[in-house]
């Protein structure tokens, strides 16, 4: 039992309490990530100014678009707890999950070229261009992933029912960190897609 | 008809169970909303990059997200509040 569990097992410190501890541990720990996301994207202008690479646009809105989605789908889980209705609360988390999957998908296999028979169009090899393309959709995709993980895990709690609409921290959590990841890719895809004139 | 269900349902018909359900859907409208601002957000952000796709509009565009996903989504200005933000 942590020093914290002790003080609320013991009436020192309500729920409530420890709630908003939580929350901001939750927060510091965003903030620390954020410094390193903030690295890569500061690295891509000093690398590539007011270039980019010639990179598929269709796949990048569509990998935006799936990762916007999947940001609606887990704050109707995170709601949907909050009134107690955990049909929706499932249905919504396993959306989530499998939009996080598909954008990993669409990452790997085709950003990254291990789905397209002629490989990648530019490797991690080519220079400045390959050395941020990959370090920024690795990093944000190694997110993607450890949040998919965290959802599942959520979402098997919540079908036992370890969940109720005034104790549901992990699922808000698991919300936060989802949004985060959507929040990095905000900036990245204007960053790797948008910003630039195109050299070949 | 209406009368007859609560009547023979308490909580059911324009009763309890309505109401219940129009408190869920306040909640999720934000959702849709949000959704609906970021989506038109994206749309602006691909169209600016076709037209020469400058830095400082288009990070200017992904800063509106950022604060609506921030606001809405992941209630950053609740943290202030009562408890750490108690919803």
């Amino acid at each position: 039992m942590s020093h914290v569990e002790h003080l609320e097992h013991t009436g020192e410190m309500s729920y409530a309490q420890r709630l908003r501890l939580n929350r901001w541990g939750l927060w510091m720990f965003l903030v620390s990530e954020s410094f390193m996301f903030s690295g890569l994207f500061a690295a891509r202008f000093y690398l590539w100014g007011n270039t980019r690479p010639e990179l598929d646009q269709n796949l990048g809105l569509a990998l935006t678009s799936i990762l916007l989605l999947s940001s609606f789908f887990m704050n109707r889980a995170e709601t949907a707890i909050s009134v107690g209705d955990r049909k929706e609360f499932l249905r919504s988390a396993l959306i989530t999950a499998g939009l996080g999957i598909a954008f990993l998908l669409g990452v790997v296999g085709l950003e990254w070229g291990l789905f397209l028979p002629e490989g990648p169009h530019i490797r991690p090899t080519d220079g400045a261009f390959g050395a941020v393309l990959y370090g920024m959709t690795g990093f944000h995709a190694f997110h993607v992933l450890t949040g998919v993980i965290f959802i599942l895990i959520v979402w098997n709690l919540g079908r036992k029912g370890h969940f109720s609409p005034e104790r549901y921290w992990a699922v808000e959590a698991c919300a936060v960190y989802w949004h985060f990841v959507d929040l990095v890719w905000v900036f990245f895809y204007p960053a790797l897609y948008l910003i630039g004139q195109v050299v070949s | 008809m209406t009368l007859l269900v609560e009547r023979a349902y308490p909580g059911w018909g324009s009763g309890t169970l309505n109401k219940e359900v129009e408190q869920m859907k306040g909640p999720y409208r934000v959702g849709v909303i949000v959704l609906v601002g970021l989506a038109i957000l994206t749309i602006i952000e691909f169209g600016l990059a076709l037209v020469g796709g400058l830095a400082v509009p288009l990070l200017l565009v992904a800063v509106f997200k950022a604060a609506l996903i921030l606001e809405y989504y992941m209630h950053f200005s609740h943290l202030w509040g009562e408890e750490g933000g108690a919803r």
